[in-house]
């Protein structure tokens, strides 16, 4: 019994690894495309759904391009593309190195808990911009992409 | 504390024995998360990155769930936290289902327009 939940664990973990593997690889040839194509002039990225649809921007809108910039250096730029994503990125880079690093090499990065009020108004901050940045009037018009 | 199993001493609010692993029954609870217990992801990252990367609703839904997770956790509810975190993933699959699904759309319509468009000129 403890034999074959050991070799079960051990399965488990390996999907695991593979796993983020892929992730990590997916993520890797996603930021060469993003810093060898700008997103502005290319037109291998797809649109923003919400965008073609609606034809309003959505809290994201704005990111990859945003990110194209950070990538060659340019962070006001990028803040100026996307606000909240390059706040949100530090928090998003950690939470995704610290998976990584657990998975595939087994070292776990100590876990922040964040209280829900916290969660919750990030949530209302995320809501506010989406509906700011629609508003097509100076200085509303400074948080669109 | 003294494991059962193998006699190694282990620290007080240990779960699990350093030495065999075995569980440790008598384990505390400290402060507002249980420790021992199986760690409850209530991701928040995903969530967010569909938020912002795949532009759609369902990622807010996920972050809904999220902040549910912490605060059942935070009020020692961890029947619930579980239940909540696996409504958190399965809104985080929707969303990069759905996310991935447009992409796969819209290089078919590129692919095609690309064609029509070669055989125009």
């Amino acid at each position: 019994m403890v034999g074959r939940h050991i070799s079960i664990s051990f399965v488990k973990q390996r999907n695991q690894r593979l796993e983020a593997f892929l992730i990590l690889l997916a993520a890797i040839i996603g930021i060469i495309l993003l810093y060898i194509f700008n997103p502005v002039t290319s037109s291998i990225y797809p649109p923003c759904p919400f965008h073609a649809l609606t034809g309003l921007y959505c809290p994201g809108c704005g990111s990859l391009r945003a990110l194209h910039q950070i990538l060659h250096g340019d962070l006001s730029r990028s803040f100026g593309l996307n606000p909240l994503m390059v706040l949100s990125l530090p928090f998003l880079a950690y939470g995704l190195l610290s998976s990584f690093v657990d998975r595939i090499g087994g070292i776990s990065f100590p876990v922040v808990f964040i209280p829900a009020t916290c969660i919750w108004s990030y949530l209302g901050v995320i809501l506010l911009f989406w509906v700011v940045r629609n508003i097509p009037a100076y200085p509303f018009s400074l948080l669109a992409p | 504390m003294y494991c059962s199993r193998c006699g190694t001493q282990n620290e007080e609010n240990a779960a699990t024995c350093a030495q065999c692993g075995n569980g440790l029954q008598n384990f505390q609870y400290v402060g507002t998360e249980a420790q021992g217990q199986k760690k409850v992801p209530n991701y928040l990252v995903q969530a967010v990155l569909a938020t912002i990367f795949c532009c759609l609703p369902f990622g807010i839904a996920a972050i809904v769930f999220a902040a549910q997770v912490n605060g059942k956790l935070a009020s020692g509810d961890y029947a619930g936290a579980v239940e909540t975190s696996r409504k958190a993933k399965i809104w985080c699959w929707l969303s990069f289902g759905v996310g991935i699904g447009f992409v796969i759309i819209f290089g078919i319509i590129g692919f095609f327009a690309g064609l029509a468009g070669n055989s125009l000129k």
